[in-house]
């Protein structure tokens, strides 16, 4: 993982695990977003040539209990055109979490969004699993996935996601070869955070680069303790709890998957939907998905 | 102490490898690919690797597990049939 030894075909990201101040007025989410630009600069400055930035969940306005809904952006609004504009600039990639308020009067959505190096917009995901009943926001209803840096096919999940087994299967099934996980996890659920990554990528053989904030709000102390995991799920390397941190990322999603796909067995995502395929009687087809009673029965 | 032919799966890895059939693929493809190839099946036996991929039920392969669960199938069912036939 030594920043001085990689190869030129590695994604080389930065899970940058900052501490967000819970924003009650515009004036602290103007805040939050010149701390993010700083970041930006102070990443590809120790670390020239990285492809990749990741910024933690809301990371324009924390989650403030009750102000939160006064805070919100539109997905032209100038913090979101500010960071997109930096990342042109410096010729970088990056994930952020706005929450963002829809132009068609629907309520606030918690937004992830991929840039691409000209300062684009190439990808939105809107959380499918607000963390309830804290977190009224308007839930979205798919993942999305896009191409990114290095051969990369990023799929993005928000914090509470990750609690939920059929994200992660879906990110793998709609072709992503690597899961963003960005999260404002608080302490002291360290075990889940950790647990919930292992798994994700491990059931799904999916590498997962994990960034979440640090600091306090009105009601808690986020954990931090990024990560890294590959396909098999073991945690390549990780940040520290409690204090902010710029953690590296070298991998390549691309052959991890592969490798996946070229193996004899453990290939999960098709397992799954062809299972016991090898049985003679099953003619090297097996049962999919709509023959197993956990689906038929969640969808009764 | 009976001794059995386990490297089975081995051997044909190193088949599909040699013969450069990758997946996705068809199987008509994998068996064009596979030409005059021949594996050990057993301590005495080789077959055709042609011969061998026409007898998986599936036509069409998408990555090399769902391949070797259909040998795997194939091969099940080879040696139940014998077993079958020796019971008649």
């Amino acid at each position: 993982m030594s920043r001085l030894a990689f190869s030129p075909n590695e994604l080389r990201s930065i899970l940058v695990q900052c501490n967000i101040k819970s924003a009650a007025t515009m004036c602290d989410v103007d805040y939050n977003t010149d701390r993010i630009l700083e970041w930006m600069e102070r990443a590809v400055s120790g670390y020239p040539g990285v492809d990749l930035l990741v910024f933690p969940e809301c990371c324009f306005q924390g989650m403030h209990f009750t102000e939160y809904y006064k805070v919100a952006l539109t997905l032209n609004s100038e913090p979101i055109r500010r960071v997109c504009a930096k990342c042109k600039e410096l010729k970088v990639w990056g994930v952020f979490n706005p929450w963002i308020k829809p132009d068609d009067g629907r309520f606030i959505e918690n937004t992830a969004i991929l840039v691409n190096d000209e300062g684009e917009i190439v990808s939105k995901y809107v959380k499918m699993n607000p963390w309830l009943p804290y977190e009224p926001t308007y839930p979205g209803r798919g993942v999305s996935v896009a191409d990114g840096p290095k051969g990369s096919k990023i799929a993005m999940i928000i914090c509470a996601d990750a609690k939920y087994q059929e994200i992660w299967r879906e990110c793998r099934l709609q072709g992503a070869n690597l899961v963003v996980h960005v999260s404002h996890w608080m302490a002291p659920y360290v075990h889940s955070h950790k647990l919930a990554n292992q798994a994700g990528a491990y059931f799904n053989r999916i590498p997962v680069l994990a960034v979440n904030s640090v600091g306090m709000d009105e009601g808690y102390i986020y954990l931090g303790n990024s990560m890294v995991v590959d396909a098999l799920g073991r945690i390549i390397d990780e940040a520290p709890i409690g204090v902010e941190w710029m953690l590296e990322a070298v991998l390549n999603p691309t052959a991890m998957c592969e490798a996946v796909e070229d193996g004899i067995n453990s290939n999960s995502p098709w397992e799954f939907n062809h299972r016991g395929a090898s049985c003679p009687d099953m003619n090297g087809v097996g049962l999919d998905a709509s023959d197993y009673s956990a689906y038929m029965n969640a969808l009764h | 102490m009976a001794v059995y032919f386990t490297y089975s799966t081995h051997l044909m890895v190193k088949a599909m490898s040699e013969a450069e059939i990758e997946f996705p693929s068809t199987k008509e493809e994998c068996m064009k690919k596979a030409g005059n190839i021949m594996v050990q099946v057993d301590f005495d036996k080789y077959r055709p690797l042609c011969e061998i991929i026409a007898n998986l039920a599936p036509d069409y392969f998408s990555n090399k597990e769902a391949f070797f669960s259909a040998w795997v199938c194939a091969n099940i069912k080879a040696a139940t049939n014998v077993e079958s036939n020796k019971t008649n």
